[in-house]
């Protein structure tokens, strides 16, 4: 376990130093992700010009949702962004090199890559939020959690979703397609989400535990939103993880036949 | 002209093999729309919905709308690689000009979604929604026609947003940004004939992103016409192509100086 961390603490280190490497870039591409999500933002003051609420969802539960989801996929992709590359690494035989290694394949082929263009999202992400605390007086004592929490929803919902590629071919397309919505879904006002998409929005494509019911918690203090969130949070990236390795288990049997020359 | 052809016929012979790719996009089309519908259903419940437009018309028009999203490829992502890769170096000695090469690719595997979701897209909305839209069927293949050419344009600007690697290093956030513009000011939310008065509905209307996406399908609410839609399509499809081949000419200049 200690060795597990040590190496996750490598491949974090070697991340940072990767990503600050390129200052230039870096500074263009959070420009460019604070420009993007400036534009994005007045869609939702335009939307909540004409109407004040959505089922009780107001501009700034509009704020927090946007800025926990856009802070997350920042996250993910600073750190993590090997998951989504995932259905391409199975598809490529990728994970053939680190089966040979003693670490765990999953922090080897999760941790292996990152983008840069993470940073800005995050930074802009935290900037919403921040926002938002000090407009509406909002308490942002359990922001730091809630975007751990949130991150790891959205970086299992990938694994999950990336795992199909050990037996679906040419997933990568489809399931970038599916990240992205996830992500998208979960700035969406929770009282959209009725029915058999409340199932879904908690079990399949866990939104609610991304951004829903966290929102709800800092918006009510009440504690069982909380616990409800850290419960769903933990039992999806077991599930996710679980999911995985099954997956693993049918590539480690040869699934893939190749020859190369 | 035959080249482009053949271009366009293995892409589309491609995209159509791939029932995969094809159903994950359906099935998330889906999605997208049943929660933006959803959304309108809170607010018409809550009493803010808008007036003279019902909430059978306001679900077509999202639904169309979304449609509009999932029927380009994502053709920025293929420029994106063969740029990065070094890729396009081999692509520019081939006999035919990079940039509609890859456009005649992208109309290809349009054409694959256009069966799928103009087929099952139309009939999801149908069944779901209950009917055709109070205005008749009509307007909705009006609405279809004019999200061709919107399709077209969308793909224009993909191809310039995929260029803009050679200077980024990336195209995906030069993409999301030309995404949200398009959310803010193509009238994907709510219609724009609805914007709040600080919006210069006006000149929004005559931007490419209004002509693309929310104008076709206002024609649904009985907002708009649609030869002047069509019209604004043309005059704005000849405008990027012109602007996109001198751009492609700025980038040509870039890799014959620093290479592939």
């Amino acid at each position: 376990m200690g060795g597990n961390l040590r190496y996750l603490w490598a491949l974090l280190s070697i991340t940072f130093k990767s990503v600050s490497s390129q200052r230039g870039a870096i500074l263009l591409r959070g420009i460019f992700a604070f420009m993007n999500h400036l534009i994005y933002f007045p869609v939702w003051y335009v939307m909540f010009s004409f109407t004040p609420s959505i089922g009780g969802w107001t501009l700034q539960h509009a704020f927090l949702g946007y800025g926990i989801s856009i802070a997350c996929w920042g996250i993910v992709v600073l750190t993590m962004f090997g998951l989504r590359t995932l259905p391409q690494q199975i598809d490529n035989g990728e994970l053939d090199s680190y089966l040979t290694l003693p670490k765990p394949v999953l922090l080897s082929a999760a941790l292996s890559s990152s983008r840069n263009s993470g940073l800005g999202e995050l930074l802009v992400g935290i900037g919403f939020i921040t926002f938002a605390g000090f407009k509406y007086h909002i308490d942002m004592t359990f922001i730091p959690l809630i975007l751990v929490m949130g991150s790891i929803v959205f970086a299992s919902g990938i694994l999950f979703f990336a795992s199909f590629g050990f037996w679906l071919r040419q997933f990568y397309a489809s399931a970038e397609e599916i990240y992205f919505n996830f992500n998208l879904m979960s700035s969406r006002p929770a009282p959209i989400f009725t029915g058999i998409f409340k199932i879904i929005t908690l079990t399949i494509v866990p939104i609610g535990f991304m951004t829903h019911i966290p929102i709800e918690f800092i918006m009510t203090h009440q504690f069982k939103f909380l616990a409800f969130a850290m419960v769903g949070t933990v039992a999806y990236a077991i599930f996710a993880i679980a999911f995985f390795y099954h997956g693993l288990k049918y590539y480690e049997s040869g699934n893939r036949f190749g020859v190369r020359g | 002209m035959m080249k482009y052809f053949h271009f366009a016929r293995m892409a589309f012979a491609d995209y159509s093999n791939n029932r995969l790719r094809m159903t994950t996009r359906f099935v998330v089309y889906m999605m997208l729309a049943w929660v933006m519908i959803g959304m309108w259903r809170v607010i018409y419940a809550t009493g803010h919905g808008p007036v003279g437009i019902s909430l059978h018309d306001m679900g077509w028009y999202n639904g169309i709308v979304q449609m509009m999203f999932f029927l380009s490829p994502r053709l920025f992502v293929v420029i994106d690689e063969d740029v990065r890769s070094g890729n396009i170096a081999y692509f520019l000695n081939r006999p035919i000009p990079y940039l509609w090469m890859r456009l005649s690719e992208g109309i290809g595997s349009l054409c694959v979604h256009l069966i799928v979701f103009f087929t099952l897209g139309i009939a999801f909305l149908y069944l779901y929604l209950g009917g055709w839209p109070s205005i008749g069927v009509v307007p909705v293949f009006a609405a279809l026609i004019l999200l061709i050419g919107g399709s077209v344009i969308h793909l224009l600007f993909q191809i310039c947003c995929g260029l803009g690697t050679f200077w980024t290093d990336d195209a995906a956030f030069i993409y999301n940004g030309y995404m949200k513009i398009m959310l803010l000011l193509g009238g994907v939310y709510l219609p724009i004939s609805l914007y709040p008065s600080f919006m210069p509905t006006k000149l929004i209307e005559l931007l490419p992103f209004s002509s693309m996406v929310g104008a076709p399908s206002a024609l649904l609410i009985g907002v708009g016409n649609f030869w002047e839609i069509l019209g604004l399509q043309i005059v704005w499809g000849a405008t990027i192509m012109m602007l996109l081949h001198r751009f492609y000419v700025v980038c040509l200049r870039k890799v014959e100086v620093h290479g592939g």
